[in-house]
């Protein structure tokens, strides 16, 4: 099963959730930082990292003795990654989105593959916990195909061994990166804080992802700060309430100094638990539903 | 979204525009002027805030919200539209670089030219005035044909700034 932690408005718990629920995991479990532009997973888990693999994207590389300058490339892309500027065949790399559509229309044969490096995908392991993080180049603006490579390696330990478990730490947000994390999920955790601000935001998550009928259940951090507008929104959607994790300056100084908060703070190893068994139970009312 | 060169919404306005303001300044700095003939620079695109020659220089290139192209010879000046560049998110530089490509110009005054239209008008054998800006479409032109304006050689900003 596949289990993204996400939400709408960053700087809400998503890795203090992601990494306490894989502290607590009661099977192989695989961590996941999908949240490419920043990851932090490692901060708190600390995984021994054992290889790191640089990413590519596949860009256009041209022959131009071979280009007859036709423009069937340019015309086709819609990017303007590459185009015909007077008498010559421009590419611009990083404007590629990496289709291969014009390496296809290209009726001379003068384009080849080359490629642009997006990033690179860390692999580890932090005890009994397999550990796997992409991290975007600096400078590179796309973060999606990058994930898109990190997702393939655990859609296919998810393709070998059903009882295999991801628990994907997804970037903060509703646009391609956050849609990208969560669409593959066969649960989404949505954290938020019960403030009119974590409110606006996880409204827009809620709105983003319903689509994808996908169970979600939410996670509210710091509570009992701020209002009750989350927890009236919830109860008017139909939204479950998976777990509440108390505004407590235990918390808060365990996670200052990078440790996991429920291997930290007692007491909330039983919130966790009951979290991990609403994601269990959601996920496989899912998979029942699929099956009939 | 739209390929190259269908940016003639504006279609051919077709003025003659503001003799007084052109040419008696022209008249002036003759000495110095540039002559078509002589430079090889016949039609000069001026990106612009609206068709008119009264408008104002619109300082950005890739989101400029058209050009207007002065017919040095004649005088006579069309508008192009830049709508073609406005839908993209990314790659209007070069979108409106190939848009005055197709209008056949020479050149173009503008504001700020990022690294990637800069590029792609270079290829186009398209020459590049920066820096005009707080102007009319016809005080830039005055300026150009006086020699108040120089080719550029490079960028004045970076990709992406215009948005």
């Amino acid at each position: 099963m596949i289990y993204a932690i996400a939400s709408g408005k960053g700087g809400t718990g998503k890795t203090t959730v992601a990494s306490s629920l894989v502290s607590l995991w009661d099977g192989p479990v695989t961590a996941v930082d999908l949240d490419v532009e920043e990851p932090n997973l490692h901060l708190f888990l600390k995984p021994e990292i054992h290889r790191t693999d640089p990413a590519y994207i596949e860009i256009p590389e041209a022959d131009e003795s071979k280009c007859t300058l036709c423009r069937a490339c340019s015309t086709l892309c819609q990017f303007k990654a590459i185009t015909v500027m007077g008498q010559t065949l421009l590419i611009f790399p990083e404007m590629c989105h990496g289709c291969g559509g014009c390496l296809t229309v290209c009726p001379e044969g003068a384009l080849t593959p080359g490629r642009r490096q997006l990033g690179e995908i860390c692999h580890g392991r932090a005890g009994n916990v397999r550990f796997i993080m992409g991290r975007l180049r600096v400078g590179e603006a796309m973060s999606p195909p990058l994930m898109r490579q990190v997702k393939a390696l655990f859609a296919d330990m998810v393709a070998e061994d059903d009882k295999a478990d991801i628990i994907v730490d997804a970037p903060p947000g509703v646009s391609c990166p956050a849609v990208s994390a969560v669409i593959d999920a066969d649960c989404v955790v949505l954290v938020t804080e019960p403030t009119p601000f974590g409110l606006h935001d996880f409204k827009l998550a809620w709105e983003a992802f319903s689509p994808f009928g996908i169970p979600m259940g939410a996670v509210i951090n710091r509570a009992g700060i701020g209002d009750d507008s989350v927890q009236r929104f919830c109860a008017d959607k139909g939204i479950p309430i998976w777990a509440e994790i108390p505004f407590d300056r235990a918390v808060a100084e365990a996670y200052s100094r990078g440790e996991v908060v429920a291997r930290a703070v007692a007491p909330l190893r039983g919130t966790f638990r009951q979290l991990r068994r609403n994601m269990r139970e959601a996920a496989m009312a899912r998979e029942a539903a699929c099956a009939r | 979204m739209g390929g190259g060169g269908r940016g003639m919404g504006g279609g051919n306005r077709g003025m003659t525009a503001q003799p007084d303001a052109v040419s008696g300044t022209a008249q002036a700095g003759q000495a110095r002027q540039r002559a078509a003939t002589d430079t090889g620079i016949r039609k000069l695109a001026v990106t612009s805030e609206g068709p008119a020659m009264t408008d104002r220089v619109d300082p950005r290139f890739g989101r400029a919200a058209g050009f207007v192209v002065v017919d040095l010879e004649t005088m006579e000046t069309t508008y192009v539209d830049n709508g073609a560049s406005q839908v993209l998110a990314q790659g209007a530089g070069i979108q409106a670089a190939e848009t005055l490509a197709n209008a056949g110009v020479q050149a173009v005054l503008t504001g700020y030219v990022g690294p990637k239209a800069f590029t792609a008008l270079t290829a186009a054998g398209i020459r590049i005035g920066q820096d005009v800006e707080n102007v009319s479409v016809a005080e830039a032109v005055r300026l150009y044909t006086t020699g108040a304006v120089s080719f550029a050689d490079a960028p004045n900003k970076p990709a992406g700034a215009n948005k």
